[in-house]
């Protein structure tokens, strides 16, 4: 089951799309990150699950960990997982744009959870809490 | 205007009773439905008593969309299905909503709206998760016509 809510304005026409609320927590697949690479990520989901594993061993990613594209909605909230206790992912703490301001770098192993939330003024991702 | 819905992946269904001891028609089951972008296939409503199909009726996006005689592809809509006089009557039933030829994807895809309590089930007091809200849908039902 995904759930998602969509929030039809005043004045909607069905010519395009509805803009889909945070709502709705998707869970996604595993997804393989590479060295400094980044995590895959919706601009319209407000609360994703996002599951990693490094690829080929363990990697740390890039500093902008979801990229430096933005548009996320304000607010998002992103819980990352690592799946794996060798091909772990670290994801570094980063006081410049796009970047995380996570209290010491995270390394997920299997099993660790790394919670992150994105303030659009600030354009940083905040730390909310890991459980390790 | 906020909608909760359920993209279609696999499969939907909605079980539902009719308590009356009254024999229906059934006209039509009108299933309200999320098109996002017109997704490719075919899509299937079909009704079930006991597990065993009553009815069924397909349509495509483009049939929706000519419903409303619209080429616009972000609908939403209780959208008519013509079941042909289907006698009911008291008991359980099942709708399920299926498709062929469809893939779910972000850019395009079918769903079917939830709403917070249906119609045809008893009244709870115990306020549900949002996960066990009931699938939308409304059954037209021919009150003039005797069955033969």
């Amino acid at each position: 089951m995904t759930l998602k809510v969509l929030n039809f304005p005043d004045g909607f026409t069905s010519a395009t799309a509805p803009v889909e609320l945070g709502g709705a927590i998707i869970v996604y697949d595993v997804e393989s990150i590479i060295v400094s690479g980044s995590v895959s990520s919706s601009l319209t989901i407000g609360f994703q699950q996002r599951p990693v594993i490094g690829d080929g061993g363990a990697v740390t990613t890039a500093n902008d960990v979801f990229g430096s594209v933005g548009g996320w909605l304000n607010g998002t909230q992103i819980t990352l997982i690592g799946t794996d206790d060798t091909n772990t992912v670290t994801i570094p703490f980063s006081n410049t744009a796009y970047g995380c301001l996570v209290n010491g770098n995270a390394t997920l192993e299997n099993g660790y959870t790394l919670t992150l939330q994105w303030n659009e003024t600030i354009e940083r991702w905040f730390e909310i809490s890991r459980n390790f | 205007m906020k909608l909760l819905v359920d993209t279609l992946t696999s499969e939907h269904e909605q079980i539902f009773s009719l308590t009356n001891d009254t024999r229906y028609i059934l006209e039509e089951i009108k299933t309200y439905l999320y098109m996002h972008n017109a997704p490719a296939g075919t899509f299937t409503v079909t009704l079930y008593r006991n597990d065993v199909e009553l009815a069924s009726k397909s349509f495509t996006s483009a049939d929706i969309k000519a419903s409303l005689n619209t080429d616009n592809n972000y609908i939403h809509v209780f959208y008519p299905l013509d079941f042909g006089f289907t006698p009911l009557s008291k008991g359980t039933y099942k709708i399920k909503l299926t498709s062929s030829g469809y893939t779910f994807s972000e850019s395009a895809y079918l769903a079917w709206v939830k709403e917070f309590e249906s119609i045809y089930q008893e009244f709870s007091s115990a306020i549900p998760l949002v996960t066990d809200y009931p699938y939308s849908f409304r059954l037209i039902m021919n009150t003039n016509r005797e069955l033969t």
